[in-house]
C-alpha cells in the first residue's frame, strides 16, 4: 500500500463508497425524476437522464469518498450530499 | 489493476514491484492527479481489483459465450439446427393448435426466428384437462420438428447456453446474484477510471510495449497493460451498460413509486411510447386472423424496415382479442417498433409509428443493444467476443501480478492471504476455462432426450469447476495447478468438435456447406483455442521456477 491507511479510514471510506454511494445513486435518480419535471422537462426525459447518469454518478461518489481526508470525512461528503438530494426530492415532490 | 509501484523506489534503482525491473525515467512527467490523490487512488484501484477481480473474470468469460447464446442453442441441440428454408408462422402453429387446442381467452405468443435464432417459440394455455402447465414448444424453422423445453421458458432440451448466460450475471443466485453483478460493474467502472488516472503519464509507453519473449513476469505485466489499454473503451462501455441493466430495476423501483404513483403500466408507456389498447375479453368467440394476415396488417411504414420478432395475441379466440406485434430494426440502436391490431379485423389500434424511441426507451435500447452487441455486422460481435476474452485475461494477469510484486524474499513469509489469492485465482480462472469445454463435451456426449441431461450439465460445469478449484488448493503449487488445468482445457477443447462430429455427424466440412454457421464456428472456435491454451500451459512449465519459489523442480 502506498498510503498509510488506518483501520477507521479504510472502513469509513469503504462503507461510504458502497452504502453511501448506493443511497446517493438511488436519491440522485429520484431527484432527477421528480425535480426535472417540476422544472418543465418531460417526465420520460427526466427518467431517462436519471437512468443514464446515476451509475457514473455513483462511481464519482466512490472516488470522492476515497479522496476524502478521513473515513468520517468520506461519510460527511457522501452522506451530506445524499441528504441534500433527498431534501430536493421531497421539495420537488410536495411543492 | 496496478502491477507496478514507482514512488517508493529511489530514482536510480529499479522500482520496487516493477515487474519489468526497469528503472524509472530520470524526469517524471506531469501526473494527472496530485501525490496524495495518486496514492489513495492507487490503493483503491488495487483493492477494488482484488476484491471484485475473480467475480469480474467470471462475468466477462461467461459473457463472451453469452454473446453467442442463440448460436450455442443450435450447437447444443441438433433439433434446433436449420438450413435457410424457413416455415411460416401459420405452418408452425396450425398443427400445434390442432394437437393441443388453446383455451379461450389465453395469451398466445409466437416468437419468430430472426438472425441467430433458428426456431419459433410458441406458448399458450391449453384446454387439455391433464395439462399442468402452458404449452411451450420450440419448432425448428426449417424442418418443423418441435419439442418442449427441459425447463419452462428455457430454450431447447440442453441447458448449456442458458447456464453460461445465467453465469454471466450470477443468475444462478437469482435476483441477489444479478444485484451483485451490478455492484461489481459499478466498482469495475471505478477501477477502470482510477487506473486511467494513475497510469495516465505512461499510457503512450504502455500502448506499444509488449515483450512476449521476456521473462514471464514481464510478459504478463505487458499483456495486462496492453490488453487493458486496447480494451479500455470496451470495458468502460461494458461497466456502464452492465451496471445499468443489472441495477435498472432497483433504480426505477423508487421512481415508479414516487413519480408514477406505483403504476408500472405508466412507466411502460413512457418507456416504449406505446399504450396498450383495452383488451378485456367479452366471452364471445370469434375467428382469429391468420398470422400471415396479422403480418400484412402492420403499419405501412414498417415495410422493408422492421423485422418482426414476435406476436402476442391477448385473448385468443375472443372477439376483443388484440395482437401486439413486436419488431426490430436492424443496425438501429434505439428503435423498438410495436403495434397493436385487432386480431379479428386487422385494424391498427395503436402503434409507436414512426417507430422512433422515447427518451427513456432510447436510453434503455442503446444500453441493451450495446451490451448484447446488436450493432454493426457479425464482425462487431466477434470483436466484442475477443475483447471480452482479453478483458478476462487482463483481470487474471492483474491478480497474478498483484501477488508476484508483493512476494517477499523469503517465501515462508508470504502472507496467507496472498497464498489463498494465488490459488483461488488459478482455481477460479483456469478451472472455469477447463470446465466450459467439459460442459460442451457432456452435452455432446449425452442423448438430448435423457431426462437427467440438465443435471449432468450442471455437474459438469459447476462440479468440474469445484473440483478444479479444490485441486488448485491442494496441489503442490499454484503454477503447477495452472499448468495442468490449462493443458486440460486445451485437450478438452480439441475433443469438443470431435465429440460433436461423432455424435451428430456435424463435422465442420458438413455444417459449412449447409450454412449451419453457428455449429461450424463453435467447433472451429474450440479448435482454434486449443493450441493457444496448450501453448500457455507449455510456456508456464518452462518458467514455473521463476514464478513460484515454492514450486517443485520442473
Amino acid at each position: 500500500m502506498k498510503h498509510d491507511w488506518t483501520t477507521g479510514e479504510a472502513y469509513g471510506k469503504g462503507t461510504a463508497a458502497v452504502l453511501g454511494g448506493f443511497a446517493a445513486f438511488i436519491l440522485f435518480g429520484l431527484m432527477l425524476g421528480t425535480a426535472l419535471p417540476a422544472l418543465g422537462l418531460p417526465i420520460g426525459v427526466a427518467v431517462a437522464l436519471s437512468a443514464g447518469l446515476s451509475i457514473p454518478v455513483w462511481t464519482l461518489f466512490i472516488g470522492w469518498a476515497v479522496l476524502a481526508p478521513s473515513g468520517r470525512g468520506a461519510w460527511f461528503r457522501v452522506g451530506g450530499t445524499t441528504l441534500v438530494l433527498g431534501v430536493i426530492t421531497v421539495l420537488a415532490y410536495f411543492l | 489493476m496496478d502491477t507496478t509501484d514507482r514512488t517508493k523506489a529511489p530514482p536510480a534503482a529499479p522500482a520496487e514491484g516493477d515487474p519489468s525491473g526497469a528503472a524509472p525515467p530520470a524526469k517524471t512527467k506531469k501526473k494527472l492527479v496530485g501525490p496524495r490523490a495518486f496514492k489513495l487512488l492507487w490503493d483503491a484501484h488495487s483493492v477494488t481489483g482484488i476484491v471484485i477481480g475473480l467475480g469480474l473474470f467470471v462475468i466477462f468469460f461467461a459473457g463472451a459465450f453469452a454473446l453467442y447464446r442463440g448460436e450455442l442453442h443450435a450447437w447444443a441441440d441438433p433439433a434446433l439446427r436449420t438450413t435457410e428454408v424457413r416455415l411460416s408462422a401459420d405452418a408452425v402453429t396450425t398443427p400445434l393448435l390442432a394437437e393441443h387446442p388453446p383455451a379461450q381467452g389465453t395469451d398466445l405468443q409466437v416468437t419468430y426466428p430472426i438472425r441467430e435464432r433458428t426456431y419459433y417459440f410458441v406458448r399458450y394455455e391449453t384446454i387439455e384437462a391433464d395439462s399442468t402447465r402452458p404449452v411451450q414448444a420450440y419448432v425448428n424453422a426449417s424442418t418443423g420438428a418441435s419439442f418442449t423445453p427441459a425447463v419452462p421458458n428455457h430454450v431447447g432440451r440442453s441447458m448449456l447456453s442458458e447456464m453460461l448466460y445465467d453465469l454471466h450475471f450470477f443468475g444462478q443466485a437469482g435476483m441477489w446474484g444479478e444485484i451483485l453483478s451490478g455492484l461489481a460493474a459499478v466498482f469495475f467502472l471505478f477501477a477502470v477510471v482510477s487506473g486511467l488516472l494513475i497510469h495516465w503519464r505512461k499510457l503512450p509507453k504502455d500502448w506499444h510495449t509488449f515483450r512476449p519473449r521476456a521473462r514471464l513476469r514481464t510478459a504478463l505485466a505487458d499483456a495486462h497493460n496492453v490488453l487493458g489499454l486496447i480494451g479500455l473503451p470496451f470495458t468502460v462501455m461494458y461497466a456502464i451498460t452492465g451496471a445499468f441493466l443489472a441495477l435498472l430495476v432497483i433504480l426505477l423501483a423508487p421512481t415508479v413509486l414516487v413519480v408514477f404513483d406505483g403504476d408500472t403500466e405508466a412507466l411502460e408507456a413512457t418507456l416504449s411510447g406505446f399504450e396498450m389498447p383495452p383488451h378485456e375479453p367479452t366471452g364471445a368467440a370469434a375467428q382469429m386472423l391468420s398470422f400471415e394476415d396479422i403480418e400484412e396488417a402492420v403499419p405501412a411504414s414498417w415495410d422493408g424496415v422492421v423485422e418482426m420478432t414476435s406476436i402476442i395475441v391477448h385473448g385468443w379466440g375472443d372477439e376483443a382479442a388484440v395482437a401486439v406485434v413486436y419488431g426490430d430494426v436492424e443496425h438501429s440502436l434505439t428503435q423498438s417498433p410495436r403495434a397493436a391490431l385487432s386480431a379479428t379485423t386487422g385494424e391498427v389500434l395503436a402503434a409507436n409509428d414512426p417507430p422512433t424511441a422515447t427518451a427513456l426507451g432510447g436510453t434503455t435500447a442503446v444500453m441493451t443493444n450495446l451490451h448484447y452487441a446488436r450493432l454493426g455486422s457479425p464482425l462487431a460481435k466477434v470483436l466484442f467476443f475477443l475483447l471480452a476474452l482479453a478483458t478476462s485475461a487482463v483481470i487474471l494477469t492483474g491478480n497474478v501480478l498483484w501477488v508476484l510484486v508483493r512476494r517477499p524474499k523469503d517465501p515462508r513469509a508470504t502472507p496467507w492471504l496472498h497464498r489463498v489469492l494465488a490459488r483461488l485465482t488459478v482455481g477460479v480462472g483456469c478451472g472455469l476455462v477447463a470446465a466450459v469445454p467439459l460442459l460442451f463435451l457432456t452435452t455432446a456426449a449425452l442423448p438430448m432426450d435423457l431426462p437427467s441431461l440438465r443435471i449432468w450439465e450442471h455437474v459438469a460445469l459447476f462440479g468440474g469447476w469445484a473440483v478444479l478449484i479444490a485441486a488448485a488448493f491442494f496441489g503442490p503449487s499454484p503454477v503447477w495447478a495452472a499448468r495442468w488445468q490449462l493443458a486440460l482445457a486445451g485437450a478438452l477443447s480439441l475433443i469438443v468438435p470431435l465429440a460433436n462430429g461423432l455424435g451428430t455427424g456435424a463435422w465442420p466440412w458438413v455444417t459449412a456447406p449447409l450454412g449451419q454457421w453457428a455449429v461450424f464456428w463453435v467447433d472451429v472456435g474450440f479448435l482454434l483455442s486449443a493450441p493457444i491454451l496448450l501453448w500457455i500451459a507449455w510456456r508456464l512449465s518452462g518458467e514455473a521456477h521463476t514464478l513460484d519459489r515454492n514450486a517443485p523442480p520442473v
